[in-house]
């Protein structure tokens, strides 16, 4: 394997996204309209906390961490899983070069992959510069925090493999379709915020709901990245680790299965050039 | 070892109500390393469908296709290695990236080094002519440069077989000539590439390919060099005949009185005349047909017999012309 040939794909192909991201403006505005968004949105949920503790007089810090680092870091798996199952309709219906690509890259699973990588940087570069200003805003005791920092990066890494996955699964199912792709990839970013512990614990959702909750590794990886900021936070964290290791490993695999069965049957379908000429 | 070979070939697709339509139908072809080839056909005879599945991007349904020894089914990966495709009509790039920006995106995919990667491009850039506009992006591009860009990118990864798909579509007739040029250069500098051509412009397959294959409803209906094809018709006659007056269904008329199954006719507003190009079998039925014109009340301003071309091969074939198809 020529890992520097493998590299220089990854790199190209990182520097597409980020020109396809940000070519329209400069990186000034650029910055406040990534920023914005996930701004107002930490804006909105820190003075509903505030307004409700005004009111009752009682304030509760660590629901407000609970809230803030779930509203913060969901934007890394947010982008994330955006950034890789978007590109399959984007180069299709509007670029229409997916086939030029899908010629000219060994594999396409490789293609997405690193499609996502600009993705997940400016999820993070979104999560760090949100955090403090959400615990800020609702007054949370800064000194509390103690930063694992070994743990934040295995499961920033984790994050990467298993939601990667899950967007090439999402790819492979947008394949077959020009109308759904956004839709596609638009709702599987509302499923992890729902069933992934962002706001609130997922056990508190309906018991019809809880096989998908296991199955998603979102909620480990959301409860680890607490745990790794503050270690009070009580959940047993090995046992989470393992849990979000196997589950990676196992979307990793089906992922990659399921993307070649898909590929094929694209082919065989006719769909790979597919766009809905409107 | 062929560079290209098809063996028994169909597709088919399901359109509505599940009734199957044959895009392709057992075809059988050969090409030689060296060689361009031509594929010649009205639209939606197959030619786009045949060069998807030669370059891995459709499978067939059934029978075999095999591009340098590969199979395009099972061997996709190294088909895809020895292969580039180039479109007319199409934009191969990024319009917000230049159009150097755009090769060394595709040279990197292709796995050349960072240093090897400027150099192709600017090799390229020399190739194609494309000095003026290189900084450009591709959206800001004519037509023109567009396709020049197209198959600069084509040839990224010195492909040992390279598809063009209606190459000059679209195109002025300069550049539309510099691109047939550079077609037989490609040949020229380097023996073992083999093109493989589509159109449906006769006189561009006529002028490039050293064999061609003709194309109908998904059936090869004939091959062989242009000189070859031609002789299919050396028993028979061409007329070109000239009539006053606008007729856009002369030709089908004649069709329905039984003269030729090869008609084809054109009407010229500016001049106010139809002309009309038919395959006979000999000099009385062209008189029969002068006849026929008089008797049914046309004006008939003249008749001369004329040099078999490829157009005449396909009428005989086909049953019409390319563009009428």
């Amino acid at each position: 394997m020529d890992v520097i040939k493998i590299a220089r794909r990854a790199y190209a192909i990182s520097w597409l996204s980020w020109l396809e991201l940000s070519n329209w403006t400069n990186p000034l505005i650029f910055t406040i309209y990534v920023l914005i968004r996930p701004l107002f949105t930490l804006l909105l949920y820190a003075y509903i906390y505030v307004a409700f503790a005004i009111s009752s007089g009682y304030s509760n810090p660590a629901s407000a961490f609970y809230m803030v680092t779930g509203i913060s870091f969901y934007n890394y798996i947010g982008s994330g899983i955006y950034g890789v199952a978007w590109v399959i309709h984007e180069e299709r219906e509007h670029y229409r070069l997916l086939k030029y690509n899908y010629l000219a890259v060994p594999d396409l699973m490789f293609y997405l992959t690193s499609r996502g990588l600009i993705h997940y940087l400016i999820g993070l570069a979104l999560s760090l510069v949100t955090l403090p200003i959400g615990l800020w805003l609702v007054s949370y005791d800064l000194s509390s925090l103690q930063v694992n920092l070994p743990l934040i990066l295995i499961n920033l890494i984790l994050g990467y493999l298993w939601c990667t996955s899950l967007g090439i699964m999402v790819s492979a199912i947008s394949l077959f379709s020009a109308e759904w792709g956004p839709l596609i990839a638009e709702s599987t970013g509302g499923l992890l915020f729902l069933v992934g512990s962002v706001l609130f614990p997922a056990q508190s959702l309906p018991w019809w709901m809880q096989p998908l909750v296991n199955a998603i590794p979102m909620r480990e990886w959301m409860e680890l990245t607490r745990f790794a900021l503050n270690p009070q936070y009580p959940i047993r964290a090995d046992f989470l680790l393992q849990m979000e290791v196997i589950k990676t490993s196992l979307y990793l695999l089906c992922s990659f299965v399921f993307f070649k069965i898909m590929d094929k049957l694209v082919r065989m379908k006719g769909y790979l050039e597919a766009t809905t000429e409107h | 070892m062929y560079s290209i070979e098809t063996i028994e070939l169909s597709r088919t697709f399901k359109r509505n109500k599940g009734r199957l339509i044959y895009a392709l139908r057992d075809v059988n072809i050969k090409v030689r390393k060296g060689e361009i080839f031509g594929l010649l056909g009205p639209n939606g005879a197959g030619k786009t469908t045949l060069i998807r599945i030669l370059a891995t991007l459709l499978l067939p349904t059934s029978g075999k296709a095999y591009v340098l020894g590969y199979d395009v089914v099972g061997e996709a990966n190294k088909v895809r290695e020895v292969i580039n495709v180039v479109s007319g009509g199409e934009r191969s790039g990024y319009g917000i990236m230049t159009v150097k920006e755009n090769l060394w995106y595709f040279t990197q995919l292709y796995g050349l080094s960072r240093r090897d990667g400027w150099r192709k491009v600017r090799e390229l850039i020399e190739l194609l002519g494309m000095e003026d506009f290189a900084d450009i992006r591709l959206n800001r591009l004519s037509t023109g440069m567009i396709q020049k860009y197209n198959l600069a990118r084509g040839l990224i990864n010195d492909p040992k077989v390279l598809f063009l798909d209606e190459p000059t579509l679209g195109l002025d007739v300069e550049v539309a000539k510099y691109i047939r040029r550079l077609i037989r250069k490609l040949i020229k500098e380097d023996p073992e590439r083999t093109i493989f051509l589509t159109t449906h412009y006769m006189a561009e397959a006529e002028e490039l390919c050293d064999r061609i294959a003709i194309i109908h409803k998904g059936r090869i209906v004939a091959l062989g060099s242009p000189e070859q094809l031609k002789k299919m018709i050396c028993d028979e006659l061409v007329y070109k005949l000239e009539v006053k007056g606008i007729y856009s269904k002369l030709g089908e008329r004649l069709k329905e009185a039984g003269f030729s199954k090869a008609v084809s006719s054109k009407s010229d507003i500016t001049t106010g005349l139809t002309s009309l190009r038919m395959v006979l079998s000999s000099e009385e039925e062209a008189e029969e047909v002068v006849k026929w014109l008089i008797g049914s009340g046309y004006k008939v301003i003249s008749i001369s017999k004329v040099e078999p071309s490829l157009e005449d091969v396909f009428l005989k074939l086909v049953g019409g012309k390319l563009s009428e198809e």
